[in-house]
C-alpha cells in the first residue's frame, strides 16, 4: 500500500474497478507479464459478487431448500421446517466475503498491487488516488461499473424502502414485501421471498421481461400465482406515502418492506475523465471501440461502464479483453453471443436470436423428457431456432437447471454449430441436457422422443 | 411473379457487365423476350424473360453483376408493388460500398438484455452493417493476432464456415504482399499524376487469367519452315472458281485447318487436355478446332467444330459466319467453347518473322502460323525464290517430348507441301 506524500508509482497497467469487468482485466494483463495495480473504492469483486448475482443465488438457493423440505405430496413428502434467518443471512455474507477475499488472494498470486480508495485521472498517463498515492500508468482499464439513480416516486430510506442492495441483505423475513420492478427482482425477489414466507406483491410498469419472448416468461409467472404472488402489470405507481402504495387504478398496497430497483447509471463522477480524451455517448457511457480502447488511446474500458447489456456475463468476458488490449495484443470483443440466465422458477436461459428474418424454431417439451418427469420437473420445454441454412441461431430454455445447458448452446452459437452437430452429438441420459439434442432432432424433421406432425 | 437472375451459364463465368437494357419498368413482355445483354469474359449474354407479364428492372447498364444477381422481376403489376427500388436489390454493390473501415466490430450481442446502443464501437464506426460470419471463437482470436480481416475471407468449412487454416494462408498471403511496397506504390510516390489507371475489361480480364494458368504449363516450342508454293498457287488459282461456285472467299486458313486436323489424327496426344490430378492424358476423338481472332476488346477464341467431318467449304463458311458474328457483337458462348486444339494465324497481323504462341488451356498444344513471305531457298542445288510459311508449334512437354513435335511438324509439312493432298478440297 502506498503511503501519503511518497514518489509516484510506475506501473505498466492500472485497474480502476475490482468488479467483474475490473479485476479479470488486472489478472489477465499480468499474465501477460505486466505490472499491474487495481484500485477499488469498496470491496473486491464488486457488485456481482457483494450485492447482486452473487447474492441473489445465494439466497434463492436457501429459499429453494427450505421450500423442498416443506415436502411434496405426490412424492409421500411432507414436513414442517424451520428457518433461522439469522443463520442463513450469515452464510449468505460469508459467501460474498469467501468469494471477495478469493480475488484477493488471486490479485497477491499474480502480484498485482490492490489498493483500497478512489481514483481520479490527473492525465491520460496518471493516476491520483484518494490514499495519496499516484500511479504513472502506460494503460489504465476504466471499470467503474454504475451507481444507483435515485428513484422519482420513492425516497429509498434504507428502512422501509430499499434498493437491492439492502433487499439482499436484510437479516429477517419481512412479513410482506412489494416489489416494483419489470425485470429480474420481479421474479426472482419475488418467488424468493414467496417461498421463504413473506406475502408478496410485485409490481411491473412494462410488464414482467416484457423484453424478452413471453412463451419463456409464462410458466414461471404462472409459478408465481400458485405461490400466491400478488402481480400488477401494467397498473403503474401513482403516489406514495406512509407505507402505502397507490396504483393508478385505484388499488392501495401496504406492506413492510417496499423493494426498489433503481436504475443503474455509469459511475464516472470523481473519476477525472475531464483530464483524459475519454468520451462519453449520450447516455454517459464510455465510448469504446471493438478493442475496448477509449477515445484516448491510453485508456480502455469494460464492463458495465461501457453501456449495454450490463451483465457480470459480459462484464467478466471484456475484462479479459481489456486486459489483453492494454497488454498490446489485438484482441477484440466479438463474442457472437451472450447469454442470459434467470433464477425464476423454473429456470430461464436463453442466447442468442429466437425470431427475426428467415428464423424458424422448434420446441421440445420437457414433458417428454425421462429426467423431467423423474424429477418431477416437466413445466418448460427447450426452444431451438435456426436459419434457412441450418445453422444454430439462439436457444431458449425454460425449465430446471436451464443454465446447465445454455452453456453448450451458446458454445455451438459461438462455434457457428449447425443443428446436426447438436444432434448428432451424444448427451448423457437421463439428464436434462437432452432437451437440447430433441430439440435439434426435431428442427431436422426427425425427432425421437416427442412428436412433430410432418408438414405438407 | 418471377425473379429473373443472372444465372450460371456455365464455363466458370462468375460476372458480368450489364450493356443494354431493352425494356423499361411497367413494359409488357412475353416468355422468353430478351429483357437485356449482358457482357461477360466470354460473349454477349442474352437474359431472357422467364414467363409472359409486366417487368420491373432492377439491374442498371453499365453496371457488374455476378452470378446470381436479381436483373428484373416479371410478375402482375400488383406483385411488382412492394419490390425494392434497383439500388436495393443488388446485393453485391453495397457490400462493397460499405467494406467497414474496421471489421470485426463487437457483433452486437442478441440476446443482451436491452437495447444494446451503447455496446456498439465508439462513433467512426457505427451504423455499419455487419456482416454474419460463420466460425469459431479460436479462429476470431487467431484473426485478430494475425490481422487477418475475417470479413474479406471466403472459409472453406461447411456453410463457408472460416477455418483455421483459411485464416493462415490469408495472413501468409498478406505477409507475402507486405513484404515490399507493390509497384503501383512506388510509381504512384514519384508518378502519381502521370499515370492513368485502366481497369481491365471482362475480355481482358478474362485473357489475363488463362495466360497465367498457361504460363505455369511446363512447354517446348518446335519451330520450321513450310513450303507454300504449291499452297499459295492454288489458293491463288481457285479464288475466282470457288466465290463463283460456292459464293465464298478462299484463304488459306481452311486449308491450314484441314491439314491440321490431318497431322492430329496421325498424333493424337497433342489433341488432348493434361489432368494432372490423376496424371492422365484425356486423348480427344473430336476435332474442333480454336482460332485465335483479335477483336476490338481483345484476343477471342472462336471454335470450328468437327472440323474432321468438314469440307474445306464447309469450314470456309464457318470461319465467315463466326466473324461475322464475332464483329456484330451476337457471337454465342457456345461458339467460342470446347476447343480440343488451337490454331492462331499470326499471319494475317501484317508482321513478324516467327512468333511463340501461348497455350489455351486446357488444350495440350498450339500451332501458330507466321507471315508468309517470299524467300530465297535451296532447291536441287540452285537458289529460288520460294513462298515460306513459318510455323510454330507450342505442347506441353508433360504430355508430348521434342521427337513428336517434330513427326507432327513433318507430318503437317507434307501436307502442305503435297499438291495432292491440297486438291482434295472441293
Ligand atoms: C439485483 C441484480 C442482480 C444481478 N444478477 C446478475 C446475474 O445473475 N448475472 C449477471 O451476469 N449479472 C447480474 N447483474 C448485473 C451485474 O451485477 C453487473 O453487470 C456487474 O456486476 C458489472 O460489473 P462491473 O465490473 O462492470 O461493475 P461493478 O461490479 O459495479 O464494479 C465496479 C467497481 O468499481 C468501483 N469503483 C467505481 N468508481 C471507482 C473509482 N473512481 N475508484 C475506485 N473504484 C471505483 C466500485 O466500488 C465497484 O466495486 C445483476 C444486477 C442486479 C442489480
Amino acid at each position: 500500500m502506498g503511503v501519503v506524500g511518497s514518489l509516484p508509482e510506475e506501473v505498466d497497467v492500472v485497474v480502476i474497478g475490482g468488479g467483474a469487468g475490473g479485476y479479470t482485466a488486472a489478472i489477465r494483463a499480468s499474465e501477460l507479464g505486466k505490472s499491474v495495480a487495481l484500485v477499488e473504492a469498496d470491496k473486491l469483486g464488486g457488485s456481482c459478487l457483494n450485492y447482486t448475482c452473487i447474492p441473489t443465488a445465494t439466497l434463492i438457493n436457501i429459499a429453494n431448500k427450505f421450500q423442498y423440505a416443506k415436502g411434496n405430496k405426490d412424492l409421500g413428502i411432507t414436513g414442517t421446517p424451520q428457518i433461522d434467518f439469522k443463520k442463513a443471512h450469515e452464510y449468505r455474507m460469508n459467501v460474498s466475503k469467501k468469494l471477495s477475499s478469493g480475488v484477493e488472494s488471486l490479485c497477491k498470486l499474480h502480484g498485482i498491487e490492490v489498493f483500497n480508495a478512489m481514483g481520479s485521472f490527473l492525465s491520460s498517463n496518471s493516476l491520483q488516488l484518494s490514499d495519496g498515492v499516484t500511479l504513472n500508468f502506460k494503460k489504465a482499464i476504466i471499470s467503474t461499473g454504475t451507481k444507483l439513480a435515485q428513484p422519482e416516486k420513492f425516497k429509498i430510506d434504507g428502512v422501509k424502502v430499499l434498493d437491492h442492495k439492502s433487499t439482499l441483505s436484510l437479516d429477517y423475513i419481512p412479513k410482506s414485501i412489494v416489489i416494483v420492478n419489470d425485470d429480474y427482482a420481479a421474479i426472482e425477489f419475488s418467488s424468493m421471498f414467496a417461498k421463504l414466507g413473506s406475502k408478496v406483491y410485485v409490481i411491473s410498469e412494462k410488464g414482467i421481461f416484457s423484453r424478452l419472448d413471453q412463451d419463456l416468461v409464462a410458466i414461471p409467472k404462472k409459478k408465481l400465482a400458485d405461490l400466491g404472488v400478488e402481480v400488477y402489470e401494467k397498473d403503474p405507481v401513482k403516489s406514495y406515502s406512509d407505507g402505502k402504495i397507490t396504483l393508478e387504478s385505484g388499488k392501495e398496497i401496504t406492506a413492510d418492506i417496499i423493494a426498489l430497483s433503481p436504475e443503474r447509471v455509469p459511475y464516472t463522477e470523481g473519476l477525472g475523465l475531464e483530464n483524459t480524451k475519454v468520451q462519453l455517448n449520450e447516455k454517459g457511457f464510455i465510448k469504446v471501440d471493438s478493442h475496448l480502447q477509449t477515445t484516448d488511446p491510453n485508456i480502455y474500458a469494460s464492463g458495465d461502464i461501457v453501456g449495454q447489456p450490463m451483465s457480470a456475463t459480459k462484464a467478466l468476458r471484456q475484462g479479459v479483453i481489456a486486459g489483453e488490449s492494454a497488454s498490446g495484443l489485438n484482441s477484440e470483443f466479438d463474442n457472437v453471443a451472450i447469454p442470459e440466465t434467470i433464477l425464476s422458477d423454473p429456470e430461464i436461459a436463453i442466447v442468442g436470436k429466437l425470431s427475426g428474418d428467415g428464423i424458424k424454431t422448434v420446441k421440445f417439451p420437457f414433458s417428454a423428457s425421462g429426467r423431467a418427469i423423474a424429477d418431477d420437473a416437466t413445466e418448460g420445454f427447450v426452444k431451438i431456432a435456426y436459419d434457412e441454412n441450418g445453422v444454430v441461431k439462439g436457444v431458449g430454455i425454460v425449465g430446471e437447471n436451464a443454465d446447465v445447458a445454455i452453456g453448450e448452446a451458446t458454445l455451438g452459437i459461438e462455434m457457428s454449430a449447425m443443428l446436426e452437430d447438436i444432434a448428432d452429438t451424444i448427451h448423457p441420459h437421463p439428464t436434462m441436457s437432452e432437451g437440447l439434442e430433441e430439440a435439434a432432432e426435431g428442427a431436422l424433421g426427425r425427432p425421437i422422443d416427442f412428436y412433430i406432425a410432418p408438414s405438407h | 411473379m418471377e425473379i429473373v437472375k443472372f444465372a450460371d451459364v456455365g464455363e466458370g463465368i462468375t460476372e458480368g457487365h450489364v450493356q443494354k437494357i431493352l425494356v423499361k419498368d411497367g413494359d409488357q413482355v412475353k416468355e422468353d423476350q430478351t429483357l437485356m445483354q449482358v457482357e461477360t469474359d466470354k460473349a454477349v449474354v442474352n437474359i431472357p424473360s422467364i414467363k409472359g407479364g409486366t417487368v420491373k428492372v432492377v439491374a442498371k447498364e453499365n453496371t457488374d453483376i455476378k452470378v446470381g444477381d436479381i436483373l428484373a422481376y416479371v410478375g402482375t403489376p400488383d406483385e411488382l408493388k412492394n419490390i425494392p427500388s434497383s439500388a436495393a436489390a443488388q446485393p453485391n454493390a453495397p457490400k462493397a460500398a460499405a467494406a467497414p473501415s474496421k471489421p470485426n466490430e463487437p457483433s452486437v450481442p442478441e440476446a443482451a438484455p436491452k437495447p444494446q446502443a451503447e455496446s456498439k464501437p465508439a462513433a467512426p464506426h457505427e451504423g455499419e452493417a455487419h456482416a454474419e460470419i460463420l466460425t469459431t471463437p479460436f479462429v476470431r482470436k487467431l484473426a485478430e493476432q494475425l490481422k487477418v480481416d475475417l470479413t474479406k475471407i471466403k472459409g472453406t468449412g461447411p456453410n463457408g464456415r472460416i477455418m483455421e487454416v483459411d485464416v493462415r494462408d490469408a495472413a501468409k498471403e498478406a505477409s507475402d504482399v507486405l513484404k515490399k511496397p507493390r509497384h503501383p506504390e512506388i510509381l504512384a510516390e514519384k508518378h502519381a499524376e502521370e499515370i492513368e489507371h485502366v481497369p481491365l475489361s471482362p475480355v481482358r480480364k478474362a485473357i489475363a487469367k488463362n495466360m497465367e494458368a498457361s504460363w505455369t504449363i511446363p512447354r517446348a516450342s518446335h519451330i520450321d519452315l513450310i513450303d507454300a508454293t504449291e499452297l499459295n498457287r492454288i489458293v491463288s488459282e481457285s479464288k475466282d472458281k470457288f466465290m463463283k461456285q460456292f459464293n465464298i472467299k478462299l484463304t488459306f486458313l481452311p486449308i491450314l485447318i484441314k491439314a491440321t486436323v490431318a497431322a492430329l489424327k496421325d498424333n493424337p496426344h497433342f489433341n488432348a487436355s493434361y489432368d494432372p490430378v490423376n496424371r492422365e492424358i484425356l486423348v480427344k476423338h473430336y476435332y474442333n478446332i480454336g482460332l485465335g481472332a483479335e477483336t476490338k476488346d481483345g484476343l477471342k477464341v472462336i471454335v470450328v467444330k468437327e472440323a474432321d467431318k468438314k469440307s474445306i467449304v464447309q469450314i470456309a463458311r464457318d470461319l465467315a459466319d463466326l466473324r461475322d458474328k464475332l464483329y456484330a457483337n451476337t457471337i454465342t458462348l457456345d461458339d467460342m467453347k470446347d476447343s480440343s486444339f488451337t490454331i492462331t494465324n499470326a499471319g494475317s497481323l501484317g508482321g513478324g518473322f516467327i512468333g511463340i504462341p501461348m497455350i489455351n488451356p486446357p488444350d495440350v498444344a498450339i500451332l501458330a502460323f507466321s507471315m508468309m513471305k517470299d524467300m530465297p531457298v535451296a532447291v536441287d542445288g540452285k537458289v529460288e525464290i520460294r513462298k515460306i510459311l513459318p510455323f510454330t508449334l507450342t505442347f506441353d512437354h508433360r504430355v508430348v517430348d521434342g521427337a513428336e513435335a517434330v513427326k507432327f511438324g513433318n507430318e503437317l509439312k507434307s501436307y502442305i507441301e503435297d499438291p495432292e493432298f491440297l486438291e482434295m478440297g472441293d
